[in-house]
C-alpha cells in the first residue's frame, strides 16, 4: 500500500506537470516516500476545517515541488479537486506554479525563493512556543503542535538559512523538524562542484538534532519521525537520501528531471517501471480512501475543542485569548 | 485567529493621540516618538511582539512593556533576531502566519535590502507585518554612505500592496503606527529618522486627515506654488513658505507621510491637496525618483540620487542642498518660470 500511497503523488505530479507543459516533477518524484511517512502517519491536520488553529503546521520550502503539496492536498480531503489539478499552471487557477498562501486549502505560506520557506518555518515554530508558554497550563495544554518543513538543496545552499537554523538551535525549537530532500542535484547538474558542506556537522553545530535515512525507506523515516518527536529541546533534521525524479527509467537522478516535464514516452515507461496502471488523473477508490484524512482530522479537532471549552472553564481570565485563538 | 482588537482599542488610541497633542512639545527623533507609541501599543496589546537585528537602542522597538525573549524565557515579548535582518523577515512573516501573534522588526534602513525578498513576500501574501526601519537618510550622519538609505524607498514604494510611512512628528509617527496595527492585509514599513526633528502644529481637521498619506497643512486659493515634502524635510519646506510669505509669496503645504496612502485615494482629493496645475517643489532626502507620478516636467524635486558621505549630519544637509535656503532658491526659481 505504501507503494500506491506514494505513486500517486508521483502521477498526479507527473501528469500535471506534462498537462501543463510546464513545472517541476523531479522533486515530487523523489520526495513522494517521505511524504507518505508525514503526510499519512504523522501530520496532525483537518482538511475539513484547514484553519484549526493546533493544527500541525507544514511548509514546502522547496516550493517548485509544488505539486507534491497540490497532491497531498487533493488526496488528503482538501477543497482542492482534480478539475483544480488539471489546472496547475493556468491563469485563476487554486494550483499555481509556485504554492502560494491559501488557508482555506491548506496552503500554510507562499514558497519558491528558496530558504525563506524554511524562514517561515522557524518563525511558526517559535510562535508556537511563545503561545504555548503563555498560554499552557499544567493540566491543560490548548497550544502544543509540530511544525514540519520540506528542504532541498538549494534552500541550504541559501545565505538565509544559516540565518534562521542559527537561530532556531540557540531556541532550542523541539517541535521543528525538518526534512531535507538529498538528491545531490540542482539546476545546473550534480551539486559535487558548487555545495559540499558535511550539512550533518553544520546542523550539529547550530545545536540541531540530525538523523540520516534512506528517503525511500518509509519504515526508517517512521523511526526517524519518532527519534525527533521525542527531542525536545533541540530541532530536528532528517537528512533523507533521495533520488530526484524516482521511478523514471531515463531521467531519475539527473537535472533533466527538475524543472520539465517528462515527455509522453518517458511517462509511459515510468508507469510500467512503478508498477503504476492507472490513466491520467485517475486514482483508484482504495488509494483516495487510504489518503483521506477527513474523519481523523475531524476527530482530533473535535477533541481539541473539547479541550479548548474545559480550558475557558477553568482559566476564565484567559478567556478572551480563546476566542481570539478559535476565531 | 479572529486577530480583534481590544472593543476599546480606538477610544484609548484617541486619548493616547490628544495625550501627546497637550503633552510638551519637544523636539524628537522619529524613532524616538517610536518608542513612544510603543509605550502605548506593546501595554494595550500583549500580542504585539517586538525585535530588532541586533539594533535594540537604535531602532528603539523595546517600550516600557517589553520584556527579553530569551529561549529559557519564551514569555518575554521583544526579540533578539541577532545580526540576521532576512533571517528575521522571514520568521516574521511565520510568526503573522502561524496565528495569536503580531510581530514588528527593526533594523536600519539601508539594510532593509538583506530582508528585501521576506518583505516583498509579505506583500505578495498580504499579510500585515510592520517593519520599523530607523536612520532613514544621510542624516544619520558619521556612519557614511555604507549606512546612508538612497534608493531604499524607492523601492519599497514600487513594492505592490506595501504601504510606508515617513512621518514628520510624534503625531504623524503615532497615525503610521496605528495604521500599521490596523492593517489586515497590507504590510507597513515605518521610516523613521535618527536626529531630533521639531513638533508640527495642527488642526484637528489636518490630524483627522493624516491617515490619508498626504494633507494639506496650509492653503491659499491663489497659493503660487506648492511645497510637498516628507518627514525629516517638513521642517525645510514650513520654514521655507514662512519666508516666502515674509516676501508676500503664498505657498500651500503639503505633508506626505505616505505617498502609497495618498494615491490610493480618490482623484479629488489628491487635485484638492494638490492643485494639479500648480507648479510643485517636492523636498526628500532620499532618491527623487518617487515623485514623478505627482510633478510635471516643470516641477522640480529635492532629492539625492548619488551616495551620500560621512560627516556630521548638519553639513551633509547643507552640502547636498537640504536647506532653507535652498529650497527657497528652487521654490523662487519655479515661481519664476
Amino acid at each position: 500500500m505504501h507503494k500506491d500511497l506514494a505513486n500517486a503523488i508521483r502521477f498526479l505530479s507527473i501528469d500535471a506537470v506534462q498537462a501543463a507543459k510546464s513545472g517541476h516533477p523531479g522533486m515530487p518524484m523523489g520526495m513522494a516516500d517521505i511524504a507518505v511517512a508525514l503526510w499519512k502517519y504523522n501530520l496532525k491536520h483537518n482538511p475539513s476545517n484547514p484553519t484549526w488553529f493546533n493544527r500541525d503546521r507544514f511548509v514546502l520550502s522547496n516550493g517548485h515541488g509544488s505539486m507534491l503539496l497540490y497532491s497531498l492536498l487533493h488526496l488528503t480531503g482538501y477543497n482542492l479537486s482534480i478539475e483544480d489539478i488539471k489546472n496547475f499552471r493556468q491563469l485563476g487557477s487554486k494550483t499555481p506554479g509556485h504554492p502560494e498562501l491559501d488557508l482555506d486549502i491548506g496552503i500554510e505560506t507562499t514558497t519558491g525563493p528558496l530558504g525563506q520557506g524554511l524562514g517561515n518555518a522557524v518563525g511558526m515554530a517559535l510562535a508556537e512556543k511563545m503561545l504555548a508558554a503563555r498560554f499552557n497550563k499544567a493540566d491543560l495544554s490548548p497550544i502544543d503542535h509540530f511544525t514540519y518543513a520540506f528542504l532541498g538543496d538549494g534552500c541550504l545552499m541559501e545565505g538565509i538559512s544559516h540565518e534562521v537554523s542559527s537561530f532556531a538551535g540557540t531556541h532550542g525549537l523541539g517541535k521543528l523538524i525538518c526534512f531535507y530532500d538529498q538528491n545531490g542535484i540542482s539546476i545546473d547538474g550534480e551539486i559535487s562542484d558548487w555545495f559540499t558542506d558535511n550539512t550533518v556537522q553544520r546542523f550539529e553545530s547550530y545545536n540541531w538534532q540530525v538523523i540520516e535515512v534512506d528517503g525511500h525507506n518509509i519504515e526508517a523515516m517512521l523511526d526517524a519521525i519518532a527519534i525527533a518527536k521525542e527531542e525536545s529541546a533541540k530541532p530536528t533534521l532528517i537528512c533523507c537520501k533521495t533520488t530526484i525524479g524516482f521511478g523514471s527509467p531515463n531521467k531519475a537522478g539527473t537535472s533533466g528531471v527538475h524543472g520539465s516535464p517528462l515527455g509522453e514516452d518517458e511517462i509511459e515507461i515510468t508507469r510500467k517501471q512503478l508498477g503504476w496502471e492507472h490513466e491520467p488523473f485517475e486514482i483508484p477508490e482504495q488509494i483516495s480512501a487510504e489518503w483521506n484524512n477527513y474523519e481523523e482530522g475531524n476527530s482530533s479537532n473535535t477533541q481539541w475543542d473539547d479541550l479548548m471549552s474545559e480550558y475557558s472553564k477553568v482559566y476564565p481570565a484567559r478567556a478572551f485569548i480563546a476566542a481570539k485563538i478559535n476565531g | 485567529m479572529a486577530n480583534e482588537l481590544p472593543e476599546d482599542f480606538n477610544h484609548s488610541f484617541e486619548t493616547f493621540l490628544e495625550n501627546l497633542q497637550t503633552g510638551e512639545k519637544k523636539d524628537v527623533a522619529t524613532r524616538k516618538a517610536s518608542e513612544i507609541c510603543l509605550d502605548f501599543f506593546c501595554e494595550k496589546l500583549p500580542e504585539l511582539i517586538g525585535g530588532s537585528a541586533d539594533l535594540k537602542g537604535s531602532n528603539n522597538t523595546f517600550s516600557k512593556a517589553s520584556t527579553d525573549l530569551l529561549p529559557q524565557k519564551p514569555e518575554g515579548n521583544h526579540i533578539f533576531w541577532g545580526v540576521r535582518e532576512f533571517g528575521m523577515t522571514a520568521m516574521m512573516n511565520g510568526m503573522l502566519l502561524h496565528g495569536g501573534l503580531k510581530p514588528y522588526g527593526g533594523t536600519f534602513l539601508v539594510f532593509m535590502d538583506y530582508a528585501r525578498n521576506a518583505v516583498r513576500l509579505a506583500a505578495l501574501m498580504e499579510i500585515p507585518n510592520i517593519f520599523v526601519y530607523t536612520h532613514d537618510s544621510i542624516g544619520l550622519g558619521e556612519d557614511g554612505p555604507t549606512h546612508q538609505p538612497i534608493e531604499h524607498l524607492v523601492t519599497l514604494r514600487a513594492t505592490p500592496n506595501l504601504n510606508n510611512w515617513r512621518p514628520a512628528d510624534v503625531i504623524e509617527t503615532a497615525i503610521a503606527w496605528n495604521e500599521s496595527i490596523l492593517s489586515k492585509a497590507t504590510p507597513h514599513s515605518l521610516i523613521l529618522s535618527r536626529q531630533n526633528l521639531p513638533y508640527v502644529q495642527r488642526t484637528q481637521e489636518q490630524i483627522q486627515s493624516i491617515h490619508k498619506g498626504g494633507y494639506l497643512l496650509s492653503k491659499h486659493d491663489d497659493a503660487a506654488i506648492t511645497l510637498i515634502a516628507s518627514g525629516s524635510e517638513l521642517q525645510l519646506i514650513l520654514s521655507a513658505a514662512e519666508a516666502l510669505a515674509a516676501e508676500g509669496i503664498k505657498a500651500n503645504i503639503v505633508s506626505m507621510p505616505c505617498l502609497d496612502k495618498f494615491y490610493s485615494q480618490s482623484e479629488s482629493y489628491r487635485n484638492e491637496t494638490i492643485a494639479p496645475s500648480s507648479p510643485k517643489l517636492i523636498v526628500e532626502a532620499l532618491h527623487s525618483s518617487s515623485w514623478h507620478g505627482l510633478t510635471n516636467l516643470n516641477d522640480t524635486v529635492i532629492g539625492i540620487d548619488t551616495f551620500g558621505e560621512s560627516a556630521p549630519a548638519s553639513e551633509l544637509m547643507q552640502k547636498f542642498g537640504f536647506t532653507e535656503e535652498n529650497v527657497l532658491l528652487e521654490a523662487k526659481k519655479l515661481i519664476q518660470k
